[in-house]
């Protein structure tokens, strides 16, 4: 097996400067080769002449001692990055319970990226028992962490302060600086996401999304007596909290901008309708002014004055848009086909939507004001349900091919399709606030089979289940707090 | 005001459906259940008058009429059984006029949500204006779609699909009864 | 006079104030950002919940909260609830975060997504493919394709999974070590180790066969790279004889032809000069190679990230043993994103620069240590975004 290894290992340089995975570096090097000789253009004669004019200007000397070697390095791996996370320490006797849960609630947000490895803790060879104490970096690297993260936790009259730092290992730097946050010791977890957000932040320079909420509809009893109930939780299924009771059919919540309110279809009346729920305090009513009897699919604009939902009327779903503060209802597609699930593009001006127009499910893009839409969606398969990356360069979707259901996501033209999942029902992709994990639902098949949320990172390596008491659906994120 | 008096109308309305028909998501039979002594028509002394046996019950018209059709895989055509039915749907609400009827339009579980909704309402919408074509006053009828939010069946086979995949007319007393 | 004394006065009171209040006699734990978390706790949300439900009627079914027992008003948190408005919020609005990164700007990122390569990959997955019973009549291509086997290291060479008795060593013994002339030539050293299991792509779990062809796959950048042709062409006539010159510099933009052709022709011209000193000759391509590919199997690329399309440019000394002085090591240039994006990149080339080193430093030749006494290493992540 090593001998294999070995192999496939010692064809690789040859074939990456051959071949091309570093082109330009490889063609710095043996350029210089070509014949003279060749036809002499003017943009040529220029660059030339300009470089022979800076190569006197220049003083000889540097060059003489011959500069730094330059390397260019274009093939990286892409890997997990290493890391550990001892227990917080604990600096007041109350708080011991706390010091493993932090730094487990911690590591379980990194991890949960997909983007970090830990370390796992009977590797450790250091024992970090003082937050102050200097931090043992030849430990650390020995067990080849890349990044360590060290706390601490106290306890004082029912509130817990939480402490921490990140390190650079490799190269014994402190990344950012010591923080502290401070909360009532029954929002631990917050803070543990508080923290793991701030690690995030200083590890790829992008916000993070472990502190925020997710709204979903909660699922119990079997599949054909199905109760919904829209719920909320923390991002990784901790801290549910119900919203409605399962009276009547809820479907497909969806969070303001801000997250104060929610957006929901219900059967409350009868029909579908459009409700939105205040979060605080809990108190819904059906959005105003909704045409038609039938309306669902609802979704915020960006700023959070408008909705864009679909209606239906006779055999025929147009998609709408509403001011929330009132006024009449525009109609933005005119087709007799389903045109449903808008979506809107985190600048708000432009609507990704699904419709049938082309005889199955495909994705269209149209700007707010109205207009032909266009179409983005050309392979094989039905497509539905697209929804906007925040950070505006992808749309996931639903897709529907032989059978099997997959969340995917596109690049805004439709071009490089890549599918994250597979299953026999997966749909309702949402973003994370940061654009870099989708959350969806995948249900079970068959008399037993219960829907569950899942989440998966954009790149696909990371699919997790995500825990929530019962079954749950249609998930919808909200802003990181 | 508008909207809420009209939406105490349609939970009014409900409701009383619901009081005659629980079970509605049930697996009801349909057509040719076995109760076909219900076609010698005429109500008979021998008749349990609201029971299946009854022409002028919804239990008849659920078990003997039929009260439901059945759609292929993402489509809302009626098919020539379904029109069969529907013609007996249509026969039983011409005879008992004071039944208003709420025709639910459902998918099977293999489309997404929202689309399923939509296609349950062109279903339920097929079936409705098929009856108003068969003269029905379309203001006794109206539909709602549940998409595949109330299977009947919950296999993962076709023979379950093409069950969910229906729209059923459900029966009501009208206002003047 | 009385004015600009004034104004003395006035600004070397603030430079007090500065060093004494400021953080500039820093101790060696520094200063602590502090924040406070408001967290509205559970009884109190239940208690909202329970409140605003009261109204609705409560039939049969239970009660969609849970624990309705009053919450205590003063125990709650007075910092997210202290509005006089009538709808406490359960969901805290909490102090930001003391060090607010701006939000970085939604900006598109080209080449984000990898696609699944449709040729058959080089690791072929043992495993038969999952049997399904749908029909395939609209596939294209129902034969079953080898299935990349998915693996959490992806990386230019595939590497087959270790046998279990091997153990996985973190990195295979093999660029950095002394005795290997060139990448031409490497093998392992240790029997007993083997690479981590790699994969050369990201195997999602939609890659099966079933699912394959539906990917529209975007063809690799090679036309780019022919776009940059001319321009790295042009000078070379100027410096024909010296095949074995430095790696001339990159230019961290590329694209600008006439920029590029003066650092060719820069560092082709001075190429005489440089065969002239006394500092042993220059680098083979097969010493540069060996320092690339060990600096490359530590670089970690995080390809959904702003940071994967920053191109940096880090400088180094090196000490006469091959060592990286950690001191020296300097952001030289980026070009392509934010400055966050560019801090993270660059701590990312720093680890991997540090890290390979190993305890033995790079593998260099020592009689040419003026030639790599110094060295400026280009981390440029456009290849892998594709990946």
């Amino acid at each position: 097996m090593s001998k294999s290894a070995a192999t496939i290992r010692a064809s690789r340089p040859a074939s990456g400067f051959v071949g091309g995975v570093s082109h330009r570096y490889a063609k710095s090097d043996e350029g210089r080769n070509v014949p003279q000789g060749k036809r002499f253009g003017m943009k040529q004669l220029m660059a030339l002449c300009l470089a022979l004019l800076a190569a006197v200007a220049l003083p000889a000397a540097t060059q003489a001692q011959g500069g730094p070697l330059r390397i260019e390095i274009t093939e990286g791996t892409i890997e997990p990055m290493a890391y550990a996370v001892p227990d917080f320490v604990a600096e007041t006797p109350g708080a011991s319970q706390y010091a493993q849960q932090l730094a487990r609630v911690v590591a379980d947000d990194l991890t949960g990226t997909g983007l970090f490895r830990e370390i796992p803790r009977e590797a450790h060879i250091s024992r970090v028992t003082s937050f102050e104490a200097p931090v043992q970096f030849t430990d650390w690297r020995t067990v080849n962490a890349l990044v360590l993260l060290t706390g601490s936790v106290a306890e004082q009259g029912g509130r817990i302060t939480v402490k921490f730092r990140v390190w650079d290992v490799f190269a014994g730097t402190e990344l950012g600086q010591g923080m502290q946050f401070a909360a009532t010791a029954d929002g631990w977890r917050r803070l543990a996401h508080k923290v793991a957000d701030q690690v995030y932040m200083r590890l790829t320079g992008e916000s993070g999304y472990f502190d925020s909420r997710v709204v979903f509809v909660s699922e119990s009893g079997p599949k054909d007596k199905r109760a919904k109930r829209l719920a909320i939780m923390d991002y990784d299924g901790a801290n549910v909290q119900y919203l409605t009771d399962s009276r009547s059919i809820v479907l497909a919540p969806r969070f303001s901008p801000n997250g104060d309110r929610v957006l929901y279809t219900s059967y409350q009346t009868g029909e579908p309708r459009v409700h939105i729920l205040n979060v605080g305090s809990v108190q819904s009513q059906i959005l105003p002014n909704a045409s038609g009897v039938m309306s669902f699919a609802p979704r915020f604009s960006p700023d959070g004055s408008k909705v864009v939902y679909s209606v239906t009327t006779g055999s025929n779903t147009d998609i709408y848009l509403m001011d929330i503060a009132g006024g009449a209802p525009r109609q933005l597609t005119f087709t007799p086909s389903i045109d449903t699930a808008p979506s809107f593009s985190p600048d708000g001006s432009r609507i990704v939507f699904e419709s049938d127009r082309s005889g199955a499910q495909q994705l269209y893009i149209m700007p707010v004001g109205g207009g032909e839409p266009t179409r983005i969606s050309f392979g094989q398969g039905r497509y539905g349900t697209p929804v906007w990356s925040p950070r505006g360069d992808l749309i996931a979707f639903t897709k529907q091919l032989s059978g099997r259901f997959h969340i995917g996501v596109m690049r805004t033209d439709g071009s490089e399709e890549r599918l994250l999942t597979a299953s026999p029902l997966d749909e309702g992709p949402t973003w994370a606030p940061n654009g870099r994990v989708i959350m969806f639902s995948r249900e079970t098949l068959g008399a037993q089979g219960t829907s569950s949320l899942y989440s998966v990172d954009v790149a696909g390596r990371k699919l997790t289940r995500v825990r929530t008491p019962d079954g749950g659906s249609d998930p919808a994120w909200g802003p990181l707090q | 005001m508008k909207i809420f008096s009209k939406a105490l109308i349609l939970t009014i309305a409900l409701g009383l459906a619901a009081c005659t028909n629980g079970d509605r998501f049930g697996a009801g039979g349909g057509a040719g259940d076995g109760y076909g002594a219900g076609a010698n028509g005429g109500v008979s002394g021998g008749i349990l008058p609201g029971s299946a046996n009854d022409p002028r019950s919804p239990a008849y018209f659920n078990q003997t009429v039929g009260d439901r059709v059945l759609f292929a895989v993402d489509q809302s055509t009626l098919s020539a059984q379904a029109q069969a039915t529907l013609d007996g749907q249509a026969q039983w609400l011409m005879t008992n006029n004071d039944y208003l009827a709420v025709i639910e339009g459902h998918a099977d579980e293999q489309g997404t949500r929202e689309y399923n909704i939509a296609l349950g309402a062109r279903r339920a919408n097929a079936t409705m204006e098929y009856l108003i074509s068969k003269g029905i006053a379309p203001n006794r009828l109206r539909f709602v779609s549940y998409g595949k939010e109330r299977p009947v069946e919950v296999c993962a086979e076709e023979a379950c699909y093409a069950k969910n995949r229906r729209a059923v007319t459900v029966i009501s007393m009208g206002m003047g009864s | 006079m009385r004015r600009s004394f004034a104004i003395s006065a006035g600004a070397h009171a603030l430079v007090i104030l500065w060093a004494l209040v400021g953080n500039v006699f820093r101790p060696d734990p520094p200063e602590f950002e502090v924040s406070a978390v408001s967290v509205i706790s559970e009884a109190d949300f239940a208690a909202l919940s329970e409140a605003a439900q009261a109204p609705t009627v409560q039939p049969d079914i239970v009660a969609p909260t849970q624990a309705p027992e009053p919450a205590p008003a003063p125990t709650r948190d007075p910092a997210p609830a202290s509005e006089s408005a009538p709808e406490p919020t359960p969901i805290p609005t909490p102090e930001p975060e003391p060090a607010p990164e701006p939000d970085p700007a939604p900006e598109p990122i080209p080449d984000p997504a990898p696609q699944p390569v449709p040729e058959p990959q080089p690791v072929p997955d043992p495993l038969p493919p999952a049997v399904e019973e749908v029909p395939q009549v609209l596939a294209p291509e129902t034969a079953p394709r080898p299935k990349p086997r998915p693996a959490t290291r992806v990386a230019a060479d595939p590497v087959a999974a270790p046998e279990p008795d091997v153990a996985e060593a973190e990195e295979a013994q093999t660029a950095a070590d002394p005795e290997t002339e060139s990448a031409e030539i490497v093998a392992e050293t240790q029997e007993a180790t083997a690479p981590p299991e790699t994969a050369t792509e990201i195997v999602t779990e939609a890659d099966e066969p079933a699912s394959a062809p539906a990917a529209s796959v975007r063809p690799k950048t090679r036309p780019r790279d022919v776009a940059q042709q001319p321009a790295a062409a042009t000078p070379d006539r100027t410096a024909p004889e010296t095949p074995d010159a430095p790696a001339p510099a990159q230019p961290a933009e590329a694209g600008d032809a006439v920029a590029s052709a003066i650092a060719e022709a820069l560092a082709g011209g001075s190429a005489p000069t440089q065969a002239a000193t006394p500092s042993g000759p220059p680098l083979t391509r097969g010493e540069r190679d060996a320092l690339r590919v060990a600096v490359q199997r530590c670089w970690l690329v995080d390809v959904g990230s702003e940071a994967a399309n920053v191109t940096v440019t880090v400088s180094m000394d090196m000490d006469q043993g091959g060592r990286v002085v950690s001191s020296s090591l300097r952001l030289v240039n980026s070009s392509g994103g934010t400055g966050s994006a560019a801090e993270t990149a660059f701590q990312a080339a720093r680890r991997a620069i540090l890290r390979c080193q190993g305890d033995t430093g790079y593998a260099l030749p020592p009689e040419k240590y003026e030639q790599w006494k110094r060295i400026e290493m280009t981390f440029n992540p456009d290849e892998m975004r594709l990946r």
